[in-house]
């Protein structure tokens, strides 16, 4: 039984005379505990299929199932509601808030679900990507691949199912992109994360079991890892 | 084209929507500004005409002056018009009196604003023009040219003239006389023309308004004729005093000129920190500081004068469009009279001008300051140090303070609620004026000056006439019979009784025989009407013949020895108080007549309060003895009578008034009249506060945006966060909504605060001290404070929250966005 499933997915932005056709008939699952990495060319069409997947943009047709639930047919609360309860999201540009420091950044969700925050899931998270020591830091006083790791401690601490990255190596050098790396190679095997990662770097990409790759819309290849080996 | 106004277009066109709003701001502001000079003159102008209109206006006048003196007044350079009325007799048709007959000059038709309905003023012998009020008297109609006959009795002290013969009615003057408090002038009702000399004439003048502080030299032109009086403008029916510019006008306009200033400030200053990034940008490239100088003072100054053409065309065009209003629809003058005081308009341009310029030329002296500031870590370190010492704060707190607006915008908020509380307050003031007048003078008019001498004695013939007079429904007699000795009959009461002399003789020393072992009373005397109220309120009934009512007030001693009475029970219970007296209902009490002969009269009821029921101050000393008043005629002489009057509210007012004015040597005031000029006063103001609070909540709500667009960026990445980690979208509205309501609470406070702070000082006569008591006796705003209850505060403030509320709402429906 897929975990996420995507069907016959279409995306277009803008009105008819200029519309660029993001996706153009994306169809793909993903089984509960799978790592797929996505990978193609500058405008391909990643970041909007992610954003469909998670349910921030709207699609223009098609169908996206998550554990059984289509997102795109709830109302827009319940969409919201479902998001912060299942799907945990790291951007590229790490969407922190400046003004808050590390534990506030990583509460928030739980702040908005009206819950308290697992305050041992937070100590081992924190612990596992050596941010122990800086929690009442603000991000601007720490480094890209701090702020990244701290971005992915707020994904993890909040929600374990399922966790979408968009190119989250994107703006650090090869050393902490594989720091981030094995952080994520850890989240999927210690906590049976499903992880769907976009990102450019092949050699991170070889890393994982699976591949997919997506060009004008359309995914074009689905590489086990032994098959791209 | 040289390459500098190249830049300026170009930046211009780049930053037009920026550039837009500072231009909408600036423009909103000065037309604020101009408008606001203007509603308060034309205000000012309008009263003038309203006071005209009624009373006429003159300065000064002489009875009965010579020749001489006639003549030096005429060609004094002060004087505008000198105009003579004379009375020449009183005019009786079938025996009864109808007016005074008399001539009036051109000039002194236009001192005294005499206006014909219909027809001219008389030009030959044997035609009359005649108030219109008077001619309904006569019961005529108001026909011209219908035959009037008249006997006139000459007033003349050595002949007793009648002329009698029959008129041609050619005019009928608008009623005019009503106005004009006549109390030792005679207003003629009927014009005539006469050629024969009168004797009694008077002569009014009024002054050019620009030598108007010539009066007193004037005045002193008929020293030499010891026998003339000269009377000043105060005669006039209601008082006037000449209104200065106030000085109160003048910092209502300098605060409104600050908060533009200010509000041009914090736009400018709004608009740095929109360009914060890009004159960064700018100077990496190696733009130079002057030029960068240059190009950001030449583009304000553009915007700037953009908007001063902008606004002053506005302003033209909107005052255009009330003057062609005005005089299109014939709005009279009294109505609403636009007046441009053109010193004032070029004086608040050229202010908003020199201000604006100051604000320019401050903010370009900031961008130089951001320029150097090229690593901005060091800011950013800064308010890194401000957040860290709010950590406690839990994170909703926090989202909430995050959102904050700048301070100044908060100021600026806070003084535009400091003036609408301020106008607010005032116009409650005025609201409290006409309930009080409600209060203390329930009824239309009032006959006879209280506690003055010589007596009034309004006499029942008098009192008849007033009560068959034309719209009046009910009259109320209180008399006063002054003080008279009294013998309590059953008990010898000294200890009380002493104590009430002194009370007495603190006021009536002179009429007390203090050596008698007499006890005094005052005794007064109701007419049976007005017990009606006493029952209501007492729950008395009214004494029937040989009956009377004693009021003993319970009296309290204070610290200097004085005896007050404790009418109402509102003095302090720890005084000694003193209710021992031994008067007991059914005593019998003698009081002495008049002409030495005794009445006797039986305590019916004794009342300890007398509530608000009494017209005289004399009714509130102890032992007043209260009759029904046709009890009294025989054996007292009356000494001061009191007469309430109330009109019918279904009769024309105004006729009421000049049907009444023929008693004004009663002393006659018209509480009608003064409630009704309270009313359009209120109505005025009401208005003027509308249109400067429309405009004002206008300016706030630009400022707001403008503040809002700047941090919008921050707003939107901070939502937009917000909503991807899963908050729903009400609930980032009402996140943007709270913080603009805190926001805008906090204004709000700091407003009514400061406001509240203005009126306490002034209560505390602190602008007395500083010799600003302008401010403190034009508005009475003490009393305002004194009378001013919680109740309509808490309404006051309650309305402006609602108002917070609904601008809340707007602004977070404004800046509530997220990136999709
Ligand atoms: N908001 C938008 N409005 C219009 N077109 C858009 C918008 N966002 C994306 N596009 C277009 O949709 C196409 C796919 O964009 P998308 O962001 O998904 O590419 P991507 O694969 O994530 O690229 P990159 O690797 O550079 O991030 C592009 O051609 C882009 O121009
Ligand atoms: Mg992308």
């Amino acid at each position: 039984m897929a975990f996420i499933s995507v069907k016959d997915m279409y995306k277009t932005y803008g009105s008819e005379k200029n519309a660029a056709h993001a996706l153009n008939g994306v169809s793909l699952s993903i089984s509960m505990g799978e790592f797929v990495v996505l990978i193609g060319k500058s405008g391909s069409g990643k970041t909007t299929l992610l954003n469909v997947i998670s349910g921030l943009s709207v699609p223009s047709s098609g169908e996206v199932l998550i554990n059984n639930t289509s997102i795109w047919k709830l109302s827009d609360k319940e969409r919201t509601v479902f998001r912060r309860k299942n799907i945990g999201m790291v951007y590229q540009d790490y969407s922190l808030i400046p003004d808050f420091t590390v534990k506030e950044n990583i509460e928030l969700p739980s702040y908005i679900d009206n819950r308290k925050m697992d305050v041992y899931l937070y100590d081992s998270v924190l612990e596992l990507l050596e941010l122990k020591d800086k929690d009442d830091k603000f991000p601007n006083e720490l480094s890209g691949g701090e702020q990244q790791r701290v971005a992915f401690a707020r994904a993890i601490v909040n929600k374990t199912k399922l966790l979408l990255a968009d190119e989250p190596t994107g703006n650090l050098d090869s050393v902490s992109a594989q720091e981030i790396m094995n952080i994520l190679k850890r989240c999927w095997m210690e906590f049976g994360m499903t992880i769907l990662m976009v990102t450019h770097d092949l050699d991170l990409a070889k890393q994982a079991p699976r591949i997919l790759t997506i060009k004008d819309g359309i995914i074009e290849q689905d590489l086990k890892v032994f098959e791209l080996l | 084209m040289n390459n500098t106004s190249q830049i300026v277009l170009l930046v211009w066109k780049r930053h037009w929507k920026r550039n837009r709003f500072l231009l909408s701001v600036f423009t909103l502001a000065l037309l604020v500004l101009l408008l606001s000079s203007f509603l308060v003159t034309s205000k000012a102008a309008t009263t003038q005409e309203q006071r005209k209109e009624s009373y006429g206006s003159w300065h000064l006048c002489f009875t009965s002056p010579s020749e001489g003196l006639i003549n030096k007044i005429e060609n004094h350079i002060a004087v505008k018009y000198a105009g003579a009325m004379s009375a020449i007799g009183e005019g009786f048709s079938n025996g009864v009196p109808v007016g005074t007959v008399g001539t009036v000059d051109d000039d002194m038709i236009k001192i005294g604003r005499l206006k014909l309905l219909a027809g001219s003023w008389p030009t030959a012998e044997k035609e009359i023009a005649v108030e219109e009020a008077y001619l309904l008297r006569m019961g005529l109609s108001l026909d011209l040219g219908q035959t009037i006959a008249l006997e006139v009795h000459v007033c003349d002290e050595e002949t007793d003239d009648i002329i009698i013969d029959e008129y041609e009615l050619v005019g009928i003057v608008r009623n005019y006389s009503a106005n004009w408090n006549n109390g030792l002038l005679s207003l003629v009702n009927i014009f005539v023309e006469w050629d024969k000399e009168t004797k009694s004439t008077t002569y009014y003048c009024e002054l050019y308004p620009k030598y108007e502080k010539a009066i007193d030299d004037i005045k002193n032109l008929s020293t030499t004729d010891p026998s003339i009086s000269v009377l000043s403008n105060d005669r006039t029916y209601l008082s006037y005093e000449a209104k200065e510019e106030s000085l109160s006008d003048y910092v209502v306009r300098s605060t409104i000129a600050l908060i533009e200033v200010f509000a041009g400030a914090v736009v400018v200053e709004i608009d740095l920190r929109n360009r914060r990034q890009e004159i960064l940008v700018l100077r990496r490239i190696g733009m130079t500081k002057t030029y960068l100088l240059r190009t950001y003072f030449l583009e304000l100054s553009t915007v700037l004068i953009l908007s001063v053409v902008i606004g002053n065309l506005a302003f033209v065009l909107l005052v255009s469009l009330i003057y062609g209003v005005c005089y299109g629809l014939g709005v009279g003058k009294t109505v609403f009279y636009p007046t441009l005081n053109v010193r004032h308009y070029i004086l608040a341009s050229a202010l908003f001008l020199a201000g604006s310029v100051v604000v320019i030329l401050f903010s370009a002296l900031r961008l130089s300051e951001i320029t150097k500031k090229t690593n901005t870590f060091h800011e950013a370190k800064r308010s890194m140090k401000r957040l860290r010492s709010k950590k406690y704060r839990s994170i909703l707190v926090k989202l909430v303070y995050i959102r904050r607006r700048t301070t100044s915008l908060i100021i600026v908020s806070a003084l535009i609620f400091c003036i609408a509380f301020i106008t607010g307050v005032r116009v409650l003031d005025t609201v409290h004026e006409l309930k009080v007048s409600l209060d203390y003078y329930p009824y239309d008019y009032s006959f006879g000056l209280l506690g003055t001498t010589p007596y009034y004695e309004i006499g029942e013939e008098k009192i008849d006439g007033i009560r068959s007079a034309y719209g009046v429904k009910d009259i109320l007699v209180f008399s006063d019979h002054g003080y008279r000795n009294a013998l309590f009959m059953q008990q010898d009461d000294k200890a009380y009784r002493d104590m009430i002399k002194r009370i007495h003789s603190y006021e009536w020393a002179e009429e007390l025989n203090s050596n008698s072992d007499d006890s005094f009373v005052s005794v007064v005397g109701v007419s049976s009407n007005a017990w009606e109220e006493y029952e209501n309120v007492l729950g008395i009934k009214a004494p029937s013949s040989g009956e009377a009512i004693l009021y003993l007030p319970d009296l309290v001693e204070n610290e200097r020895g004085v005896l007050l009475c404790d009418d109402l029970g509102t003095i302090d219970g720890s005084l000694n108080r003193i209710r021992n007296h031994s008067v007991n209902v059914g005593d019998k009490i003698s009081v002495m007549g008049d002409y030495g002969e005794i009445a006797y009269f039986t305590v019916k009821y004794i009342i300890y309060s007398q509530l608000d029921l009494a017209p005289s101050w004399r009714f509130y000393y102890p032992y007043v003895l209260m009759c029904n008043s046709v009890d009294l005629k025989d054996s007292f002489e009356e000494r001061f009578t009191y007469v309430a009057v109330y009109s019918d509210p279904k009769a024309i007012g105004y006729q009421t008034d000049v049907e009444l004015s023929r008693f004004s040597d009663l002393g006659m005031s018209n509480h009608r009249l003064e409630r009704k000029n309270m009313i359009s006063d209120l109505v005025s103001q009401i208005v003027i506060t509308a249109i400067i609070m429309v405009l004002m909540v206008l300016l706030l709500f630009f400022l707001w945006m403008g503040a809002e667009d700047a941090n919008g960026r921050k707003t939107k990445q901070i939502n937009t966060i917000l909503w991807q980690e899963g908050m729903e979208k009400e609930r980032l509205l009402l996140l943007d909504f709270l913080s603009s309501f805190i926001d805008l609470m906090k204004a709000l406070m700091t407003g009514c605060l400061s406001a509240s702070l203005v009126l306490i000082l002034r209560g505390m006569y602190l602008f007395d001290y500083l010799g600003l008591s302008s401010i403190t006796k034009q508005n009475r705003l003490l009393w305002a404070i004194s009378t001013i209850d919680f109740g309509e505060i808490i309404v006051l403030l309650v309305l402006k929250v609602v108002f917070v509320l609904c601008f809340a709402y707007f602004i977070a429906r404004y800046i509530n966005s997220i990136e999709e």
